[in-house]
Protein backbone atom coordinates (compact mmCIF):
# COMPACT_ATOMS: atom_id res chain seq x y z
CA UNK A 1 0.00 0.00 0.00
CA UNK A 2 2.67 2.48 1.04
CA UNK A 3 5.14 3.15 -1.72
CA UNK A 4 8.82 2.90 -0.81
CA UNK A 5 11.74 3.49 -3.16
CA UNK A 6 15.36 2.77 -2.29
CA UNK A 7 18.36 4.60 -3.71
CA UNK A 8 22.01 4.27 -2.69
CA UNK A 9 21.88 7.05 -0.11
CA UNK A 10 18.16 7.63 0.42
CA UNK A 11 14.95 5.92 1.37
CA UNK A 12 11.89 7.46 -0.24
CA UNK A 13 8.59 6.72 1.43
CA UNK A 14 5.13 8.20 1.73
CA UNK A 15 4.50 10.49 4.71
CA UNK A 16 2.19 9.67 7.57
CA UNK A 17 0.70 11.84 10.32
CA UNK A 18 3.68 11.49 12.61
CA UNK A 19 5.94 13.06 9.96
CA UNK A 20 4.16 16.40 10.30
CA UNK A 21 6.60 17.81 12.91
CA UNK A 22 9.60 16.90 10.73
CA UNK A 23 7.93 18.59 7.73
CA UNK A 24 7.29 21.74 9.75
CA UNK A 25 10.94 21.76 10.89
CA UNK A 26 12.08 21.20 7.28
CA UNK A 27 10.00 24.10 5.96
CA UNK A 28 11.13 26.33 8.84
CA UNK A 29 14.86 25.70 8.58
CA UNK A 30 14.75 26.19 4.79
CA UNK A 31 12.40 29.17 4.84
CA UNK A 32 15.00 31.68 3.59
CA UNK A 33 16.04 29.32 0.76
CA UNK A 34 12.47 28.45 -0.25
CA UNK A 35 11.24 32.05 -0.01
CA UNK A 36 11.78 32.72 -3.73
CA UNK A 37 10.14 29.54 -5.02
CA UNK A 38 7.71 28.13 -2.51
CA UNK A 39 4.53 29.33 -0.81
CA UNK A 40 5.07 30.94 2.56
CA UNK A 41 5.75 28.55 5.40
CA UNK A 42 2.92 28.36 7.89
CA UNK A 43 4.28 27.88 11.39
CA UNK A 44 1.40 25.63 12.37
CA UNK A 45 1.72 21.90 12.86
CA UNK A 46 -1.90 21.43 11.86
CA UNK A 47 -1.16 22.98 8.45
CA UNK A 48 1.58 20.42 7.76
CA UNK A 49 -0.59 17.60 9.11
CA UNK A 50 -3.37 18.62 6.72
CA UNK A 51 -0.83 18.56 3.90
CA UNK A 52 0.17 14.98 4.82
CA UNK A 53 -3.46 13.92 4.94
CA UNK A 54 -4.25 15.60 1.61
CA UNK A 55 -1.29 13.84 -0.03
CA UNK A 56 -2.31 10.50 1.44
CA UNK A 57 -5.85 10.98 0.12
CA UNK A 58 -4.43 11.85 -3.32
CA UNK A 59 -2.27 8.74 -3.17
CA UNK A 60 -5.21 6.53 -2.18
CA UNK A 61 -7.18 7.95 -5.13
CA UNK A 62 -4.13 7.39 -7.39
CA UNK A 63 -4.13 11.09 -8.28
CA UNK A 64 -0.73 11.84 -6.83
CA UNK A 65 2.18 10.67 -4.73
CA UNK A 66 4.39 12.47 -2.26
CA UNK A 67 7.59 10.91 -1.02
CA UNK A 68 9.86 11.95 1.80
CA UNK A 69 13.54 11.43 0.98
CA UNK A 70 15.27 10.26 4.15
CA UNK A 71 19.02 10.04 4.57
CA UNK A 72 20.05 6.42 5.20
CA UNK A 73 23.17 7.63 7.03
CA UNK A 74 21.30 9.88 9.48
CA UNK A 75 18.13 8.22 10.76
CA UNK A 76 15.21 10.63 10.71
CA UNK A 77 16.97 13.28 8.61
CA UNK A 78 14.56 14.65 6.02
CA UNK A 79 16.68 15.47 2.95
CA UNK A 80 13.90 16.39 0.55
CA UNK A 81 10.31 16.03 -0.60
CA UNK A 82 9.31 14.82 -4.06
CA UNK A 83 5.76 15.20 -5.35
CA UNK A 84 3.81 13.92 -8.33
CA UNK A 85 0.59 15.85 -8.91
CA UNK A 86 -2.30 15.26 -11.27
CA UNK A 87 -1.54 11.70 -12.30
CA UNK A 88 -3.74 11.22 -15.34
CA UNK A 89 -4.44 8.15 -17.43
CA UNK A 90 -5.60 7.94 -21.04
CA UNK A 91 -5.02 9.79 -23.26
CA UNK A 92 -2.16 11.81 -21.73
CA UNK A 93 -0.67 9.29 -19.24
CA UNK A 94 1.01 12.17 -17.47
CA UNK A 95 1.84 13.82 -14.18
CA UNK A 96 3.47 16.99 -12.85
CA UNK A 97 6.64 16.81 -10.81
CA UNK A 98 7.61 19.05 -7.91
CA UNK A 99 10.43 18.82 -5.39
CA UNK A 100 12.39 20.59 -2.70
CA UNK A 101 15.66 19.78 -1.00
CA UNK A 102 17.10 20.62 2.39
CA UNK A 103 19.97 23.12 2.25
CA UNK A 104 22.40 20.72 3.91
CA UNK A 105 21.91 18.24 1.05
CA UNK A 106 22.21 20.74 -1.78
CA UNK A 107 24.90 20.35 -4.43
CA UNK A 108 25.73 16.71 -3.64
CA UNK A 109 23.52 14.87 -6.09
CA UNK A 110 20.81 14.01 -3.56
CA UNK A 111 18.06 15.79 -5.49
CA UNK A 112 19.07 13.98 -8.64
CA UNK A 113 19.08 10.66 -6.80
CA UNK A 114 15.62 11.23 -5.32
CA UNK A 115 13.96 12.78 -8.36
CA UNK A 116 15.57 10.18 -10.61
CA UNK A 117 14.06 7.37 -8.54
CA UNK A 118 10.61 8.96 -8.70
CA UNK A 119 10.88 9.47 -12.46
CA UNK A 120 11.92 5.83 -12.85
CA UNK A 121 8.91 4.75 -10.76
CA UNK A 122 6.56 6.99 -12.76
CA UNK A 123 7.82 5.69 -16.08
CA UNK A 124 8.22 2.07 -14.96
CA UNK A 125 5.59 0.96 -12.47
CA UNK A 126 3.06 3.70 -13.24
CA UNK A 127 3.78 3.53 -16.99
CA UNK A 128 3.30 7.28 -17.42
CA UNK A 129 4.33 8.77 -20.74
CA UNK A 130 5.02 12.37 -19.81
CA UNK A 131 6.25 14.14 -16.70
CA UNK A 132 6.19 17.90 -16.74
CA UNK A 133 8.13 20.09 -14.35
CA UNK A 134 8.25 23.87 -14.10
CA UNK A 135 10.86 26.05 -12.45
CA UNK A 136 11.49 29.69 -11.74
CA UNK A 137 13.86 31.24 -14.32
CA UNK A 138 16.23 32.35 -11.55
CA UNK A 139 16.31 28.89 -9.95
CA UNK A 140 19.29 27.70 -11.92
CA UNK A 141 19.89 24.70 -9.65
CA UNK A 142 16.45 23.41 -10.49
CA UNK A 143 17.10 23.92 -14.22
CA UNK A 144 20.41 22.05 -14.01
CA UNK A 145 18.73 19.19 -12.14
CA UNK A 146 15.97 18.86 -14.74
CA UNK A 147 18.34 19.11 -17.73
CA UNK A 148 20.57 16.50 -16.13
CA UNK A 149 17.62 14.11 -15.96
CA UNK A 150 16.83 14.75 -19.63
CA UNK A 151 13.94 17.19 -19.24
CA UNK A 152 13.53 19.43 -22.27
CA UNK A 153 12.40 23.06 -22.15
CA UNK A 154 9.02 23.46 -23.84
CA UNK A 155 8.08 27.00 -23.09
CA UNK A 156 7.98 30.02 -20.88
CA UNK A 157 4.85 30.76 -18.88
CA UNK A 158 4.44 34.36 -17.78
CA UNK A 159 2.73 35.01 -14.44
CA UNK A 160 2.14 31.32 -13.84
CA UNK A 161 2.17 31.07 -10.04
CA UNK A 162 0.87 33.49 -7.45
CA UNK A 163 3.31 33.13 -4.56
CA UNK A 164 3.76 35.43 -1.59
CA UNK A 165 1.75 38.19 -3.17
CA UNK A 166 3.31 38.31 -6.64
CA UNK A 167 2.94 36.48 -9.93
CA UNK A 168 5.98 34.40 -10.92
CA UNK A 169 7.10 33.34 -14.37
CA UNK A 170 8.03 29.72 -14.90
CA UNK A 171 10.03 27.76 -17.43
CA UNK A 172 8.08 24.71 -18.62
CA UNK A 173 9.92 21.44 -19.17
CA UNK A 174 8.96 17.84 -19.70
CA UNK A 175 10.37 14.38 -20.12
CA UNK A 176 8.73 11.63 -22.14
CA UNK A 177 9.04 7.91 -21.59
CA UNK A 178 10.79 6.07 -24.45
CA UNK A 179 9.72 2.71 -22.96
CA UNK A 180 6.06 3.55 -22.54
CA UNK A 181 3.74 0.65 -23.27
CA UNK A 182 0.16 0.97 -24.52
CA UNK A 183 -2.22 -0.22 -21.74
CA UNK A 184 -3.06 -3.41 -23.64
CA UNK A 185 0.64 -4.32 -23.79
CA UNK A 186 0.96 -3.88 -20.03
CA UNK A 187 -1.95 -6.27 -19.52
CA UNK A 188 -0.32 -8.81 -21.85
CA UNK A 189 2.98 -8.50 -19.94
CA UNK A 190 1.17 -9.10 -16.65
CA UNK A 191 -0.52 -12.23 -17.97
CA UNK A 192 2.70 -13.57 -19.44
CA UNK B 1 -23.14 15.04 2.81
CA UNK B 2 -21.74 14.60 6.30
CA UNK B 3 -24.45 16.60 7.93
CA UNK B 4 -27.76 18.20 7.32
CA UNK B 5 -27.76 20.86 9.99
CA UNK B 6 -26.03 19.00 12.81
CA UNK B 7 -27.27 20.03 16.26
CA UNK B 8 -25.87 18.55 19.48
CA UNK B 9 -27.06 19.24 23.00
CA UNK B 10 -24.96 18.83 26.17
CA UNK B 11 -25.74 19.68 29.77
CA UNK B 12 -24.82 23.35 29.39
CA UNK B 13 -24.36 23.86 25.64
CA UNK B 14 -26.10 23.73 22.28
CA UNK B 15 -23.74 23.00 19.38
CA UNK B 16 -24.96 23.79 15.90
CA UNK B 17 -23.70 24.74 12.46
CA UNK B 18 -23.22 28.43 11.74
CA UNK B 19 -25.79 30.38 9.73
CA UNK B 20 -25.36 33.76 8.00
CA UNK B 21 -26.87 35.62 10.95
CA UNK B 22 -24.07 34.38 13.22
CA UNK B 23 -21.52 36.64 11.51
CA UNK B 24 -21.80 39.57 13.99
CA UNK B 25 -21.49 37.16 16.95
CA UNK B 26 -18.42 35.56 15.37
CA UNK B 27 -16.81 38.94 14.80
CA UNK B 28 -17.48 39.93 18.42
CA UNK B 29 -16.12 36.57 19.62
CA UNK B 30 -12.84 37.05 17.73
CA UNK B 31 -12.49 40.70 18.73
CA UNK B 32 -12.95 40.07 22.46
CA UNK B 33 -10.57 37.09 22.33
CA UNK B 34 -8.03 38.69 19.97
CA UNK B 35 -5.18 38.82 22.49
CA UNK B 36 -5.84 35.32 23.79
CA UNK B 37 -5.99 33.75 20.31
CA UNK B 38 -3.11 35.74 18.78
CA UNK B 39 -0.28 33.35 19.76
CA UNK B 40 -2.05 30.26 18.37
CA UNK B 41 -4.55 31.22 15.70
CA UNK B 42 -4.31 32.96 12.34
CA UNK B 43 -5.65 36.50 12.56
CA UNK B 44 -9.43 36.60 12.14
CA UNK B 45 -11.23 39.12 9.96
CA UNK B 46 -12.18 42.46 11.44
CA UNK B 47 -15.31 42.95 9.28
CA UNK B 48 -18.68 41.24 9.59
CA UNK B 49 -18.51 40.43 5.86
CA UNK B 50 -15.33 38.38 6.40
CA UNK B 51 -17.10 36.26 8.99
CA UNK B 52 -20.08 35.82 6.66
CA UNK B 53 -17.54 34.53 4.09
CA UNK B 54 -16.04 32.23 6.70
CA UNK B 55 -19.51 30.82 7.47
CA UNK B 56 -20.15 30.22 3.74
CA UNK B 57 -16.75 28.53 3.41
CA UNK B 58 -17.38 26.23 6.38
CA UNK B 59 -20.84 25.40 4.97
CA UNK B 60 -19.28 24.54 1.59
CA UNK B 61 -16.62 22.37 3.25
CA UNK B 62 -19.28 20.63 5.33
CA UNK B 63 -21.53 20.01 2.32
CA UNK B 64 -18.53 18.58 0.43
CA UNK B 65 -17.87 16.16 3.29
CA UNK B 66 -14.52 17.78 4.09
CA UNK B 67 -15.34 19.30 7.46
CA UNK B 68 -17.86 19.93 10.20
CA UNK B 69 -17.78 23.17 12.19
CA UNK B 70 -20.08 23.70 15.16
CA UNK B 71 -20.67 26.82 17.22
CA UNK B 72 -21.28 26.20 20.92
CA UNK B 73 -23.86 28.42 22.63
CA UNK B 74 -24.60 28.71 26.34
CA UNK B 75 -28.01 27.20 27.11
CA UNK B 76 -28.31 29.61 30.04
CA UNK B 77 -27.56 32.64 27.82
CA UNK B 78 -28.53 31.58 24.28
CA UNK B 79 -26.91 34.61 22.62
CA UNK B 80 -23.51 33.86 24.12
CA UNK B 81 -21.07 32.20 21.73
CA UNK B 82 -18.97 29.99 24.02
CA UNK B 83 -16.67 28.34 21.52
CA UNK B 84 -16.06 26.79 18.11
CA UNK B 85 -15.30 23.11 17.50
CA UNK B 86 -14.27 21.72 14.12
CA UNK B 87 -13.50 18.46 12.42
CA UNK B 88 -11.58 18.46 9.15
CA UNK B 89 -8.69 16.73 7.39
CA UNK B 90 -10.80 13.59 6.94
CA UNK B 91 -9.16 10.44 5.62
CA UNK B 92 -11.17 7.44 4.50
CA UNK B 93 -8.52 4.88 3.63
CA UNK B 94 -6.95 2.89 5.12
CA UNK B 95 -8.76 4.21 8.21
CA UNK B 96 -11.43 6.78 8.83
CA UNK B 97 -9.76 9.61 10.73
CA UNK B 98 -10.21 13.35 11.24
CA UNK B 99 -8.56 16.34 12.87
CA UNK B 100 -10.18 18.07 15.85
CA UNK B 101 -9.67 21.77 16.57
CA UNK B 102 -11.34 24.20 18.96
CA UNK B 103 -11.36 27.63 20.55
CA UNK B 104 -13.21 28.80 23.66
CA UNK B 105 -14.24 32.26 24.83
CA UNK B 106 -12.16 33.74 27.65
CA UNK B 107 -15.20 34.16 29.89
CA UNK B 108 -15.89 30.42 29.67
CA UNK B 109 -12.30 29.28 30.10
CA UNK B 110 -11.37 26.96 32.97
CA UNK B 111 -14.92 25.80 33.67
CA UNK B 112 -15.06 22.65 31.59
CA UNK B 113 -16.99 24.19 28.68
CA UNK B 114 -14.32 23.42 26.08
CA UNK B 115 -14.20 19.86 27.33
CA UNK B 116 -17.99 19.56 27.20
CA UNK B 117 -18.11 20.87 23.62
CA UNK B 118 -15.20 18.69 22.46
CA UNK B 119 -16.65 15.58 24.10
CA UNK B 120 -19.92 16.09 22.23
CA UNK B 121 -18.06 16.52 18.95
CA UNK B 122 -15.87 13.49 19.64
CA UNK B 123 -18.90 11.32 20.43
CA UNK B 124 -20.54 12.52 17.21
CA UNK B 125 -17.37 11.76 15.22
CA UNK B 126 -16.99 8.26 16.62
CA UNK B 127 -20.64 7.23 16.80
CA UNK B 128 -22.29 9.00 13.88
CA UNK B 129 -19.50 9.73 11.40
CA UNK B 130 -17.88 6.37 12.13
CA UNK B 131 -14.44 7.98 12.60
CA UNK B 132 -11.94 5.48 14.01
CA UNK B 133 -9.26 7.90 15.17
CA UNK B 134 -9.06 11.62 15.88
CA UNK B 135 -5.93 13.71 16.00
CA UNK B 136 -5.21 17.23 17.08
CA UNK B 137 -2.23 19.54 17.15
CA UNK B 138 -1.44 22.06 19.86
CA UNK B 139 1.23 24.51 20.90
CA UNK B 140 3.34 23.16 23.72
CA UNK B 141 3.26 26.67 25.25
CA UNK B 142 -0.55 26.50 25.29
CA UNK B 143 -0.75 24.44 28.48
CA UNK B 144 -4.56 24.71 28.63
CA UNK B 145 -4.89 23.14 25.21
CA UNK B 146 -2.48 20.33 26.07
CA UNK B 147 -4.32 19.71 29.34
CA UNK B 148 -7.68 19.63 27.57
CA UNK B 149 -6.46 17.07 25.04
CA UNK B 150 -5.02 14.91 27.83
CA UNK B 151 -8.35 15.01 29.69
CA UNK B 152 -10.13 14.11 26.46
CA UNK B 153 -8.00 10.97 26.27
CA UNK B 154 -5.54 12.11 23.59
CA UNK B 155 -1.94 10.87 23.64
CA UNK B 156 1.00 12.77 22.12
CA UNK B 157 2.61 10.78 19.29
CA UNK B 158 4.96 13.32 17.73
CA UNK B 159 6.44 16.74 18.49
CA UNK B 160 8.42 19.32 16.59
CA UNK B 161 12.14 18.83 17.07
CA UNK B 162 13.99 21.28 19.30
CA UNK B 163 16.61 22.96 17.14
CA UNK B 164 18.74 25.62 18.83
CA UNK B 165 18.44 28.93 17.03
CA UNK B 166 15.18 28.00 15.32
CA UNK B 167 12.85 29.06 18.11
CA UNK B 168 11.88 32.22 16.25
CA UNK B 169 11.11 30.30 13.07
CA UNK B 170 9.09 27.49 14.55
CA UNK B 171 6.83 27.21 17.57
CA UNK B 172 7.08 24.03 19.61
CA UNK B 173 4.00 21.98 18.73
CA UNK B 174 2.77 18.45 19.32
CA UNK B 175 0.47 16.02 17.58
CA UNK B 176 -1.89 13.97 19.75
CA UNK B 177 -4.26 11.16 18.80
CA UNK B 178 -7.20 9.37 20.32
CA UNK B 179 -8.57 6.11 18.94
CA UNK B 180 -12.22 5.14 19.22
CA UNK B 181 -12.74 2.65 22.04
CA UNK B 182 -13.25 -0.73 20.49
Amino acid sequence: MNLRLDTPRLVLREPDDSDAPALLAYASRNESRFARWEPENVDDLGHHLRWVRWRRAESAAQHGISLLALDRAVPGALAGVINLYGITGSPTFSAMLGYSLDGVYEGKGFAREAVGAVVAHAFGTLNLHRISANYHPANERSGVLLRGLGFVVEGYARDMLYLRGTWRDHILTSLTNPNWKPPGAVERDRRA
Amino acid sequence: MLSDGVRLATERLILREAVDDDAPALLAYHLRNQERFAPWEPKAGTEVAQHRQWIAWRRKETDAGNALTLLAFDRAAPEALVGIVSLDGFTRTPRRTAMLSYTVDGAYEGKGYAREACEAMIAYAFDVLDIEELNATYDVANARSGGLLARLGFTVIASTPVIPGMERLMRAQSLAVRARAS
